[in-house]
């Protein structure tokens, strides 16, 4: 196993691809650290920014499940909702401090992922995907219900309703809790602590590991790796996430009700969505993705405005089609995603031989394969007949 | 500090009001309703597993391309019908030639979607990995949701049914009064998927290109060089299921109301069923279907709220004994 694991260590250090992205970020995050705050000073360029970081914490999360192990999972969304709503439940109704609550509420995410990650064990490709699938569509319908509602609410209790969980808005300690900017920080914080674990997984013996199952999980198995448990871990460690994003969310509205939520797999796509635009297993793409389509829905709103008010005719659910049209462009044009386009692109600048030492290295993009290679299926011959994967039934 | 203990009155009020309320009558009743909707889903989930079989690839579009073909058929609807004052809506029934008409031009378009999605957007990525082809088929789902919204409206639509599905039941199983009343619904429904099973199975079985399909999906190389052409039959699989969606959304339209969002609980059930047939399974798809539609009309009735999770269970559950499903064969990887 140490063998493969080194090998795979070696083969993808990207060492000449990893500075550019540093440097761009190092200049991008003081930006939006200082000039945002300083120019555009209000609520809503705040909530936009936080809502950025919450879903930019989901979307790495997933990236090390997708992009890291080359698993699917369409239940984020479910997991986040359980985050949000056991921080709403930790806080108002235990009476827990809140930064506990945040390490609670991961707990009870990762707790959840092992149940989401239990197929993972028996099943693999379709199978997951649509078990992950159909618990994306069953946790948020069991919230609803009354019957759960009341268990984890007090029936003697006439100020409060099933469901609903109020909680005191949060900040950094010392700031005021209604300021959209300090929450922003406090963000921030939480945020760049999670791109440090993400970045250390990735580089660990773990994600070496869980590399080499992404890559070929017949060979990782035959070199010891215990796939069954690697892959587990991976949903854990990847729910968790999706965990603390739920409850940067439920300090970030502070009040949450059951019968009002839109936690679908709709949303889980729309994390797809962002790793696959960012692209999978960068997790400075995930941030760039999920920034784009945190803004787009502005965009949307805004010609859906221009049109009501031009053509008297709304554009409902526009945001979809963009949502659509973005996974099956850049599957077809940019299957890298963002972050492999710019990759080749300072590949491309710095002359010829660096690109040719990329493609060596298989780093620059084809047509429709995902950064996450299938070695299975990439059979060295070329010819049409015998590079056809062989299906059983 | 705790302050704060779980409620578990309801568990017991649930109970008492299952024992109290549980005669075989009713429990009868609602498996003979259950398979209206199983039915439905069986017919999505043979869709589904004949895709997964042709080209390797579970279709997550397929709710959103049978909701499409269902949008079609309301347009038809809305074409053949005289033309009503306003924005009244559609009747309650139509007649049965104007439904055979509209289901007509239904299914040439929705023929015409399968061919032009497993052309355009599949064969492209054939040597792509799974994810890739996953990910299409989740993509072109959103786009067609949106677009339907875009061109339809996102409200929830009144849709006719034949009119001779509606109407009084046509018998009823021990006794006329306090029996099991058997709908037309119900018949048609399950007639419907009766009737495609078998011909399904007459169609793979006796005729050359069913053969040729189940070659291809056993060993597509092998079926090439033997003369199978690939590509052709692959296009034609695609046709049938998105064909057999669109006939399963036209049934569940008038149950549910036509919405860009109705096949979606449609659809988690389908895939449900097809799993639970075993995904490479076309017997298993329909036996899946039918256990899941009866299974969560129960739930609906005696645990409302839970029939989703109960789908999950039920997968989790017989996945982890059965992995390759109720009747799915064990397939061996090569490295």
């Amino acid at each position: 196993m140490r063998n493969l694991i080194d090998k795979i260590a070696v083969a993808t250090r990207p060492a000449y691809v990893r500075w550019p992205l540093l440097a761009l970020f190092a200049v991008t995050l003081p930006w939006t650290i200082l000039i945002i705050p300083i120019y555009g000073a209000n609520d809503f360029t705040y909530s936009q920014l936080n809502t950025w970081l919450i879903l930019s914490v989901v979307a790495i999360g997933l990236n090390l499940l997708t992009g890291l192990t080359g698993m699917i999972s369409l239940g984020h969304s479910a997991v986040f909702a359980i985050g949000a709503f056991g921080t709403g439940y930790f806080v108002s109704k235990m009476q827990l401090p809140f930064i506990v609550a945040i390490v609670l509420a991961a707990i009870l995410a990762g707790v959840l992922g092992l149940i989401l990650g239990l197929p993972a064990l028996r099943l693999s490709g379709p199978y997951l995907a649509v078990a992950t699938f159909v618990f994306a569509v069953a946790v948020p319908q069991l919230l609803f219900t009354d019957q759960i509602n009341a268990i984890f609410s007090d029936p003697n209790d006439v100020t409060t309703t099933p469901g609903v969980f109020k909680v005191a808005k949060q900040t950094l300690p010392g700031l005021n809790p209604r300021s959209d900017l300090g929450r922003y920080y406090m963000f921030l914080i939480v945020t760049a602590v999670m791109i440090l674990l993400a970045m250390g997984l990735w580089r660990s013996r773990t994600g070496r590991a869980l590399r080499a199952i992404r890559d070929s999980e017949t060979a990782a198995q035959a070199m010891g790796i215990n796939i069954s448990r690697y892959k587990v871990l991976a949903f854990i460690i990847s729910s968790m996430f999706a965990g603390v994003a739920g409850s940067m969310y439920m300090a970030q509205l502070g009040q949450l009700d059951a019968h009002n939520l839109e936690f679908s797999a709709v949303e889980s796509v729309l994390f797809l969505t962002a790793i696959i635009l960012g692209g999978l297993g960068s997790i400075w793409g995930s941030l760039v993705g999920v920034a784009i389509l945190t803004a787009l829905p502005n965009v949307t709103s805004a010609m859906n405005q221009f049109f009501n008010d031009t053509f008297g005719y709304k554009l409902e659910n526009f945001e979809s089609i963009f949502y659509g049209l973005i996974i099956i462009l850049c599957i077809f044009y940019m299957p890298n995603g963002l972050a492999g386009a710019f990759k080749s692109l300072v590949a491309r600048l710095r002359g010829p031989d660096k690109l040719a030492s990329l493609e060596a290295a298989g780093q620059v993009e084809t047509t429709g394969v995902l950064a996450t290679y299938d070695t299975e299926n990439d059979l060295p011959v070329s010819d049409e007949i015998l590079a056809q994967p062989h299906k059983g039934v | 500090m705790i302050a704060h203990t779980f409620h578990l009155e309801w568990l017991s009020s649930a109970l008492v009001q299952a024992d109290r309320g549980f005669d075989p009558l009713t429990f009868f009743r609602n498996v003979v309703n259950g398979l209206t909707f199983g039915s439905i889903y069986a017919l999505v989930a043979l869709g589904i597993v004949l895709i997964y079989k042709s080209s390797d690839v579970v279709n997550f579009g397929h709710g959103q391309m049978a909701m499409f073909s269902t949008f079609i058929c309301f347009s038809l609807f809305n074409a053949l019908l005289p033309a009503r004052p306003g924005r009244e809506p559609l009747p309650d029934t139509v007649t049965i030639g104007t439904f055979l008409l509209a289901l007509l031009g239904t299914l040439i378009f929705a023929g015409a979607m399968g061919l032009v999605i497993e052309r355009g957007l599949l064969r492209p990525l054939q040597k792509a990995p799974v994810l890739s082809q996953v990910m299409v088929t989740i993509g072109l789902g959103v786009l067609l949701y949106g677009v339907a919204s875009l061109i339809w409206k996102a409200d929830l639509k009144k849709f006719p049914q034949a009119d001779f599905v509606s109407g009084p039941a046509l018998f009823s199983l021990g006794g006329d009064s306090g029996g099991i009343p058997i709908s037309r619904e119900v018949v048609t429904a399950l007639s419907i998927g009766v009737i495609v099973s078998i011909a399904l199975f007459l169609f793979f079985k006796f005729t050359l290109v069913g053969t040729g399909i189940r070659a291809m999906a056993q060993n597509p190389t092998a079926a090439r060089l033997m003369g199978v052409n690939v590509g052709l039959l692959t296009g034609l699989t695609w046709l049938l299921a998105i064909m057999l969606a669109a006939v399963a959304g036209v049934l569940a339209a008038p149950k549910i109301s036509l919405s860009p969002n109705m096949m979606d609980d449609v659809a988690v059930k389908a895939f449900a069923a097809a799993v639970l047939g075993g995904i490479g399974s076309l017997p298993g798809a329909v036996v899946g279907g039918l256990l899941i539609g009866v299974i969560s009309n129960l739930m609906d009735f005696y645990l409302p709220g839970f029939s989703e999770i109960a789908s999950f269970i039920i997968i989790v559950g017989i996945l982890t004994i059965k992995p390759n499903g109720l009747l799915g064969k064990v397939v061996r990887k090569k490295v």
